[in-house]
């Protein structure tokens, strides 16, 4: 959840962006975006998940790649 | 005088943060008394003030972004990841301790026992042994289907001890029955069919993923119970899938953690005595003299900084705080995966980043 909320602060669009767990045992997130008039706390949430998820498909070709340079040495 | 503003004047670097500002972004310092500018400043307009734009996009990750492996052996890698963030870092480790799955004994059949260690006890012993099978060619098992060759592995432990004996039972001692179970099910009806426990529909010997490669504990020679004379134990066990939050026997780490790179800076120059005295007081041989030719003295240089433990031994003192800066690189982290055997550390750590990659996928396709 750290991950999302980190990503959303990155936007310049973004006003504020936190999240809070009610409740440690119950598996429900509050999450709060407030944006500019630019944009739109649904379209910014899903960037900033796009963004994510291109930056671990990124991560994980460059782990890859090193790892597999690492063992045909 | 004429007022200047400070983002002109010579000393501050144009288009940058001036220097005190970027340390604090970059490094946590670590005082003798407790680490200041520990939180990462993620917040786009944190320094909208100085004109200076702080927000991060895809393409400043890619530039930035690196790995370097430091060490990989059979079990056990560490690797640097430069340029994530903590939080990023964190997910990593979470996802490896308690979400990728792997295979471990779920059920217990106890035939017969009468070891001296209780039913329950030894049906636990049993579920914490590392099995070596990779988890990826298996389904998860649930309530309604039936235990078959996909999610299913079946052993059986078969052990006695003569009379005026004593022996140790290991785990090389659990058989893998590629056919599934060998018990029957007790019907109250006696003239039906005995059912079995499983319903393989071939062996898993004759699959390709295990045909050339039998399944079994990871370690030979894991204790499971001790037998005294006439004593015996005669069991059936059954591994599923499962991951690390339901039970910890899943994990497939034995421990998955990171640091962030220390960073050791001497701000003044060390000589002489003052330099014998830090090299001696850094427990871990951070710190090295060299023979410093120009002028004929020792002095003190930083040789080893990644041998910081951060114990700040070397700040403790009157004065000290002014002449060595202890910090850690933010966005520097020193990742160190120990795996249990079913699945290679590097695998471990693709399986990890996948498994993140599917929750973004799901979030996406279910906001949509």
């Amino acid at each position: 959840m750290n991950a999302p909320d980190r990503q959303l602060h990155r936007d310049p669009n973004v006003l504020f962006a936190g999240y809070k767990l009610p409740h440690p045992l119950q598996y429900k997130i509050l999450l709060r975006v407030q944006t500019t008039s630019q944009s739109s706390p649904m379209q910014a949430y899903n960037q900033a998940i796009n963004d994510l998820d291109k930056e671990l498909e990124i991560l994980k070709n460059a782990f890859e790649k090193v790892i597999t340079s690492q063992i045909y040495i | 005088m004429k007022k200047v503003s400070f983002m002109d004047m010579p000393d501050v670097p144009k288009g940058q943060l001036p220097e005190h500002l970027e340390l604090q972004r970059t490094r946590v310092f670590c005082g003798s008394d407790a680490p200041t500018h520990s939180e990462g400043i993620q917040y786009s307009g944190a320094y909208a003030s100085m004109g200076i734009d702080n927000s991060l996009r895809l393409d400043s990750f890619c530039k930035k972004f690196r790995v370097e492996v430091i060490q990989l052996t059979e079990d056990e890698i560490e690797f640097d990841m430069i340029g994530i963030d903590a939080s990023l870092a964190n997910a990593f480790r979470r996802i490896l301790i308690a979400e990728v799955p792997t295979m471990a004994i779920e059920k217990v059949l106890m035939v017969n026992n009468t070891s001296v260690i209780a039913d329950e006890v030894l049906a636990h012993r049993l579920g914490l042994i590392p099995l070596d099978v990779d988890p990826r060619s298996f389904e998860y098992f649930s309530g309604n289907d039936s235990p078959n060759e996909r999610n299913t592995i079946v052993f059986k432990l078969d052990v006695s001890c003569k009379k005026g004996a004593r022996i140790t039972v290991k785990s090389d001692q659990l058989k893998w029955l590629p056919n599934g179970s060998e018990l029957e099910m007790t019907t109250p009806n006696p003239s039906a069919k005995p059912k079995s426990y499983t319903l393989f529909t071939c062996s898993q010997a004759s699959l390709p993923e295990f045909s050339d490669k039998p399944i079994g504990p990871k370690h030979q020679d894991i204790i499971i119970s001790k037998l005294g004379p006439g004593q015996a134990i005669e069991l059936e066990v059954h591994a599923i899938k499962g991951i690390g939050k339901t039970h910890a026997k899943w994990s497939p780490v034995a421990t998955a953690w990171y640091r962030m790179l220390p960073e050791v800076v001497l701000l003044k120059e060390i000589e002489g005595k003052q330099a014998e005295e830090l090299v001696q007081k850094c427990p871990v041989n951070v710190f090295q003299e060299i023979e410093d030719i120009g002028k004929g003295k020792k002095k003190a240089v930083v040789a080893n900084p990644r041998a910081c433990t951060l114990c700040r031994e070397c700040i403790r003192g009157e004065g000290w705080e002014e002449l060595v800066a202890v910090r850690r690189v933010k966005d520097h982290f020193i990742f160190r995966i120990e795996s249990t055997g079913a699945l290679p550390p590097e695998d471990l750590f693709t399986e990890a980043v996948k498994i993140l990659e599917d929750k973004c996928d799901r979030l996406i396709s279910e906001l949509s």
